[in-house]
């Protein structure tokens, strides 16, 4: 997501990137050519390094921890999961060459295959799966990328804690003093849920569901799901409680077999198993410096053991990062792009000129062309857009007048008219938006949304969803704010004021004041604007000191139930306090059923709900742009912006070259064994 | 002189622990803290981050624990946004890189600044001085940032002479470089064309004039010293602050330097390299202050160190 970082730059950059752009513009408009600088790749620069820019520094190059986009990319070619992205973004086998499934895509068991290896030799195993995974979600791993994991039985609850298993015999107290009555002992091993504490005591009840391989010394029960909270049955001693992995739904049943439990159907698994998240890391070096404190430096490129078709080679803090390909990778020989040097510039007008002269062959996955740049680009042959799996959206917070009558930001989400916005503002190609869930989105809601639409029956589009400033005047009315004529003009009665907050940056702020203007014309009412650096306003929407506020959001995969996930009552995501338990069943419905049609008409109901109760004001899908030269082969930009190096390859004689398939064939899955 | 300089130094040390302290305590009050993100981490997350960095001690042990650090073992902790890299490390990679560019970009504008501004005095009001200082008043008014792109156009996009960005040879260094010191020397200009005017009117210059000296003399030999006088005082806190990099030069031609760190830093909310930075360009500062005093007392026999 567009981040805040250096706002204040922003502003005095602006000037620049209109010089800039000024220039541009000038140049190209004197060559005429159809590409954008030079369309000959420098003499001095070999046919087998692909040079990229990377924007900004990674955070974490270990997988596990990798959650901004920059080190996501670049853990992306480092380590392999169980599946990988192909070209176009499907899921293809990469260490995992098949795998079986449970009729309710609930238990999957994975075959790796056995020519894998890590960059030291070492055969890559299930085991460094499952210990990655459980490494993952382990709270003292402090992740923050977990959430990836979540879908594993017990993940959620292990991660934040609230599942605990005791060291030794424990005793269970009454009450919380120390001296309180002890009203049973459990075993050692016992899987207590904490439902309160601290680090002195905790009140716990007894966890029912565990994966179905794992022995459970005291189960009375049968193991199966358990509605909500379980009974509390008392107090213990926190420091007889541990946080054991052995719970999580993941097992290795051989060096090769990989078993994992799902605690819900989950259709895009596979889809999660591409993720860096879940990619492998090695035990036995991790480990070491866990031990001694020190858990962030082993993936320095001294140290750093990697499974991935490329090395780390060389790591210049702020500047560039350099892979090679990593001598065991099982298709090294195949792989046509043997280095990899990714710059970091974080100036568009600097990259620009970099792609310009020819210095990169690729604005790289973190790149998206600031708005002035884009007429003078777009033209060109070597601009390359895509609609892409994201949302921009305004958020109301629901407690605060006049924003807590839903017939209000009804009528505000009805004066707005998207497509004049992404037509004349935003100017990227975005899509028009009258609802959260992007049309494209895969694993049956495209299709879904099309046959509805085929049915006439398209519960986002017409007057009730697109633009329509009568009925919001008349909602408005409704709500106790009647809009009357005047002059030219409207005027809205009695409304209390209303604040737009955005983050500091150019675009949010053209935006923001289109929005204004319309809400003016249409409504009579006069928004105020107001921006905040970025992390003061993500403080203030923490802490609820808002009315509107922009925000989005990018699809971890790819399913509803990413941009719907935020709506539920309880997701930190959820800043509007729009609490729905209606959404809320909704949704954990859709995500117990196994039957995938049946199961995308809920997730269709659900957001149906989360339209209706409009905590958030859908404005547009998002576009991704890049440039790339035309003499990169094999690059396909998909909708996910998952355009791995591995694909790719350079070809100097590009005019006379309409081949473009990826350097390596892309692995097929056979069908799914049943699990 | 060396108990004078001994002194300015040792009081750089309860400057630095009052700048620390403020420091310390104003990062903390801005809204926000390192680990806000867009995709909001769970609360049981969140304080798991916090105790990691023990950020959720006390304010005043998290206070003594960095100043046991720090004067102990000369350690300012982790940088909570690069976790790989302590801030100790991130200072000792980007540092020398602005210094680099500093000290050239200082060389380059006192070779420009100083002739130009000497030539104006003593050329006062004629084409030469009006040319001199208006060439000076752009420079002054020209912000990098403008510069920047129109020297890149020229030299990099149209003349094919310089690279556009980066920083690997001598050749990537020259506009930055240039862009760095341009504006410099064009305040130096005018601050020794001020310096060599009212220099040139006291009464030794007259008395040297008298005896029948050679004009190249007089501004050689007896003005040039004096005239320094408030290039030197500039020098102080302008060569430190070169030093320690220059933002928009760095962000722009994709220079590793620490001259970034000073707001981005501080949008991240990483406290300890918002501290460590500070804290550097703090005790250069003073210390080129002290060392310019030093210099006064060498250019200036009038002055006095005490």
């Amino acid at each position: 997501m567009t981040s805040g970082r250096l706002a204040a730059l922003r502003t005095t950059m602006a000037l620049s990137m209109a010089l800039g752009s000024a220039c541009l513009a000038a140049c190209s408009a004197d060559d005429g050519r159809p590409y954008y600088g030079t369309t000959e790749r420098p003499s001095g620069k070999d046919l087998h390094t692909l040079y990229v820019n990377n924007g900004s520094e990674p955070e974490y190059l270990d997988p596990g921890k990798a959650s901004d986009t920059a080190s996501g990319a670049l853990c992306d070619n480092l380590f392999e999961g169980l599946l990988q992205y192909a070209p176009d973004a499907t899921p293809v086998p990469a260490v995992a060459t098949r795998w079986d499934i449970s009729s309710d895509n609930r238990l999957y068991r994975f075959h790796l295959r056995e020519d894998a290896k890590w960059s030291d030799g070492v055969p890559v195993t299930a085991h460094d799966f499952a210990y990655a995974w459980k490494r993952v979600l382990l709270p003292k791993t402090t992740s923050r990328a977990a959430s990836s994991l979540f879908v594993l039985t017990n993940g959620e609850l292990f991660n934040l804690g609230k599942i605990k298993t005791a060291r030794t015999d424990v005793e269970v107290r009454e009450g919380a003093a120390p001296d309180s009555a002890v009203v049973r002992t459990l075993p050692k091993g016992t899987v207590l849920r904490v439902l309160e504490g601290d680090a002195k005591v905790s009140k716990v009840g007894l966890h029912e569901l565990l994966p179905t391989f794992r022995f459970d010394p005291t189960s009375e029960k049968p193991k199966g799901q358990q509605a909500g909270e379980p009974k509390p049955i008392g107090f213990v001693a926190t420091s007889a409680l541990e946080s054991d992995p052995a719970v999580l739904g993941v097992r290795a049943t051989g060096d090769h077999t990989l078993e994992v439990e799902l605690e819900n159907p989950t259709p895009y698994f596979l889809d999660l198993c591409c993720h860096t998240t879940l990619a492998p890391v090695r035990k036995d070096v991790v480990e070491p410096f866990e031990a001694r404190g020190e858990p962030d430096l082993w993936t320095r490129p001294e140290t750093i053991v990697v499974n991935g078709p490329y090395l780390l080679d060389e790591w210049k803090f702020r500047y560039e990062i350099t892979m090679k390909r990593n001598p065991h990778y099982y298709d090294r020989d195949r792989l046509k792009i043997h280095r990899i040097v990714w710059l970091q510039v974080e100036e568009y007008t600097s990259t620009l000129q970099l792609y310009r002269a020819g210095e990169l062959d690729w604005l790289g996955p973190n790149s998206t062309l600031p708005q002035e740049y884009i007429p003078m680009l777009s033209s060109k042959t070597d601009y390359e857009t895509v609609e892409f799996l994201g949302t921009y959206w305004y958020e109301f917070n629901v407690e605060v007048p006049p924003m807590n009558d839903v017939r209000v930001r009804k009528a505000l989400n009805l004066a707005v008219d998207k497509k004049q916005l992404v037509e004349k503002v935003t100017l990227a190609g975005q899509k028009p938006a009258t609802h959260f869930v992007p049309d494209i989105t895969g694993l049956g809601y495209a299709a879904a949304a099309k046959a509805d639409r085929e049915k006439g029956f398209d519960p986002f589009s017409g007057p009730d969803a697109e633009l329509n400033p009568e009925r919001a005047r008349q909602l408005l009315g409704e709500a106790g704010f009647p809009v009357v004529k005047d002059g030219d003009g409207w005027r809205c009665e009695g409304i209390p004021a209303i604040e737009i907050l955005y983050n500091t940056s150019e675009g949010h702020k053209k935006i923001a004041v289109a929005i204004q203007d319309m809400w003016k014309r249409h409504l009579g009412i006069s928004a105020s604007l107001r921006n905040e650096e970025w992390k003061v306003m993500l403080k203030n929407l923490r802490d609820g000191n808002f009315q509107v506020a922009r925000m989005g959001w990018f699809a971890d995969y790819n399913h509803p139930q990413t941009f719907l996930d935020n709506f539920l009552s309880f997701s930190p995501n959820n800043r509007t306090k729009w609490v729905d338990p209606e959404f809320d069943a909704l949704m954990r419905k859709a995500a117990a059923e196994s039957d995938p049609p049946t199961s995308m008409a809920l997730y269709r109901q659900a957001e149906r709900r989360a339209v209706d109760g409009m905590s958030r004001l859908p404005l547009y899908f998002y576009t991704k742009n890049t440039m790339v030269k035309p003499w990169v082969k094999g690059f396909h930009f998909n909708a996910r912006n998952q355009m791995l190096p591995r694909w790719m390859w350079l070809d100097r004689a590009w005019s006379g070259n309409a081949n473009d398939e990826p350097a390596i064939p892309v692995p097929v899955a056979p069908p799914p064994g049943k699990y | 002189m060396a108990s004078f300089l001994l002194r300015r130094l040792l009081s750089i040390i309860p400057t630095l622990l009052v700048v620390a302290t403020l420091v310390f305590v104003l990062i903390r009050f801005v809204p926000g803290g390192p680990f806000d993100a867009e995709r909001q981490v769970p609360a049981e997350v969140m304080a798991q981050l916090e105790a990691k960095y023990h950020l959720d001690d006390p304010l005043h042990v998290q206070y003594f624990d960095f100043l046991k650090a720090l004067v102990t073992r000369g350690d300012l902790g982790p940088s909570f946004k690069y976790p790989n890299r302590t801030v100790n490390e991130i200072i000792a990679i980007s540092l020398p890189v602005s210094m680099q560019l500093g000290v050239l970009a200082t060389l380059l504008a006192l070779l420009i600044g100083v002739p130009l501004g000497i030539l104006g005095a003593i050329r006062q009001n004629t084409w030469v001085d009006t040319a001199a200082m208006s060439t000076a008043m752009i420079g002054v008014s020209i912000p990098r940032f403008v510069l920047a792109p129109v020297l890149v156009f020229f030299f990099a996009l149209n003349l094919y002479i310089l690279p556009v960005a980066r920083w690997e040879s001598w050749r990537h260094m020259v506009l930055p470089v240039i862009c760095s010191a341009l504006p410099m020397a064009a305040y130096i200009a005018r601050l020794s064309r001020g310096g060599m005017l009212e220099v040139i009117r006291s009464d030794f210059i007259r008395t040297a004039r008298a005896k029948g000296l050679s004009e190249r003399r007089i501004i050689v030999r007896h003005a040039l010293r004096g005239a320094m006088l408030p290039v030197l005082s500039y020098l102080g806190p302008g060569f430190s602050a070169t030093l320690v990099g220059n933002l928009v030069v760095e962000k722009y031609f994709n220079i590793p330097g620490m001259g970034r760190y000073f707001i981005e830093a501080a949008l991240n909310r990483d406290y300890n390299l918002v501290m460590g930075v500070t804290l550097v360009y703090g005790f250069l500062l003073m210390l080129f202050n002290a060392v310019v005093d030093v210099a006064y007392a060498f250019l200036d026999p009038r002055v006095e160190l005490r």
